[in-house]
């Protein structure tokens, strides 16, 4: 008897922890700047358990093949984007660490960023609806330069969402900003899973991780490079270039940009 | 003078109302200038290297530039 009982916790171990995995699949459209999501829908994933989260987006597994185009977009006003659809092997991944509070990105620019600075100030309201067989809840945030409305389930009572979005006290299922410029919506879920393997974290080449700070500083100057460039271009080829462009009109996040 | 006077206010007014209607349709043309805005991502990293805004008629030769800029 002594032997039966610690064999038969060996089995259940492991029957705990995948109880505890799950994977949600969403799409994510970005349409900065076209009023509307009417952008390239790219497939994500998230994948959690009680601790951490894994979300990947633009890998090129996800969408069946590698993926470089340049693509057309009309706008609901009449005018249009022509914008660079891609993937890349790894994708572009945020893990983040409910206990800590800290979120590990492979972001933009292939940059590797630990972000403690995550702490949106979500406003939950009265405000149900369903998706699939959950009840979610509406809470709404402003978080870098985007006003966000998130719908959460508290069925799955983890602080998790797509990409940045966290620290709600249930699973976000579908989230978007004002005329959903980036809009990602819910797919399917695999509640508990068994795919626990998936959830690793962001190992950074020799362990490098870049802070928020510089992540933001590199963000502004990167947008402003390419719209020197662009208008470079567009001058000395004879097109005026309309100036003015926002940055939250073709970045996810958009900064304050500080006048020198 | 009253002969005299008929005329000059009937081509007063046309004159008027020629500048009035030529005003209008440079309002209505500019509202709905239609503008493309064109992004390019040389290198997959998600972050746009040239970017710009033109008039729709240039979009596809400022495209083909901003492709040909990254080579």
């Amino acid at each position: 008897m002594k032997f039966i009982i610690p064999t038969f916790l060996v089995f259940l171990i492991p029957i705990s922890i995948n109880a505890q995995t799950g994977i949600v699949n969403y799409g994510e459209i970005q349409s900065m700047g076209m009023g509307s999501s009417v952008g390239p829908d790219y497939n994500a994933i998230l994948v959690f358990d009680t601790s951490n989260s894994l979300y990947i987006t633009r890998k090129d597994s996800l969408e069946g093949g590698h993926i470089l185009e340049q693509r057309n977009f009309e706008h609901t006003d009449g005018n249009g984007s022509s914008i660079t659809v891609v993937t890349n092997p790894e994708g572009f991944l945020y893990y983040y660490n409910s206990h800590h509070k800290i979120l590990y990105s492979r972001d933009l620019g292939f940059k590797y960023i630990k972000d403690k600075t995550i702490a949106i100030p979500w406003k939950i309201q009265d405000t149900t609806k369903k998706i699939g067989d959950y009840t979610v809840q509406k809470a709404t945030a402003f978080f870098r330069g985007r006003n966000y409305t998130a719908w959460f389930t508290t069925k799955i009572p983890l602080p998790y969402g797509p990409w940045k979005l966290s620290g709600l006290p249930g699973l976000i299922l579908e989230a978007y900003d004002t005329d959903k410029e980036i809009y990602w919506y819910f797919k399917n879920i695999e509640y508990p899973s068994k795919k626990s393997y998936l959830l690793k974290p962001i190992k950074a080449p020799n362990d490098i991780w870049m802070t928020f700070e510089d992540f933001k500083k590199f963000s502004i100057k990167t947008y402003l490079d390419a719209q020197v460039s662009g208008r470079m271009i567009a001058e000395s080829a004879g097109y005026s270039n309309n100036d003015e462009y926002e940055m939250s009109k073709s970045r996810i996040e958009a900064f304050k940009i500080e006048e020198n | 003078m009253k002969k005299l006077f008929l005329p000059v206010v009937l081509v007063s007014f046309t004159l008027v109302s020629n500048a009035s209607e030529t005003s209008n349709t440079s309002n209505f043309e500019t509202a709905f200038e239609c503008h493309r805005h064109i992004s390019v991502d040389c290198d997959g990293d998600g972050n746009a290297d040239y970017e710009g805004t033109v008039r729709c008629e240039y979009g596809d030769a400022l495209r083909d530039q901003f492709i040909s800029a990254c080579r």
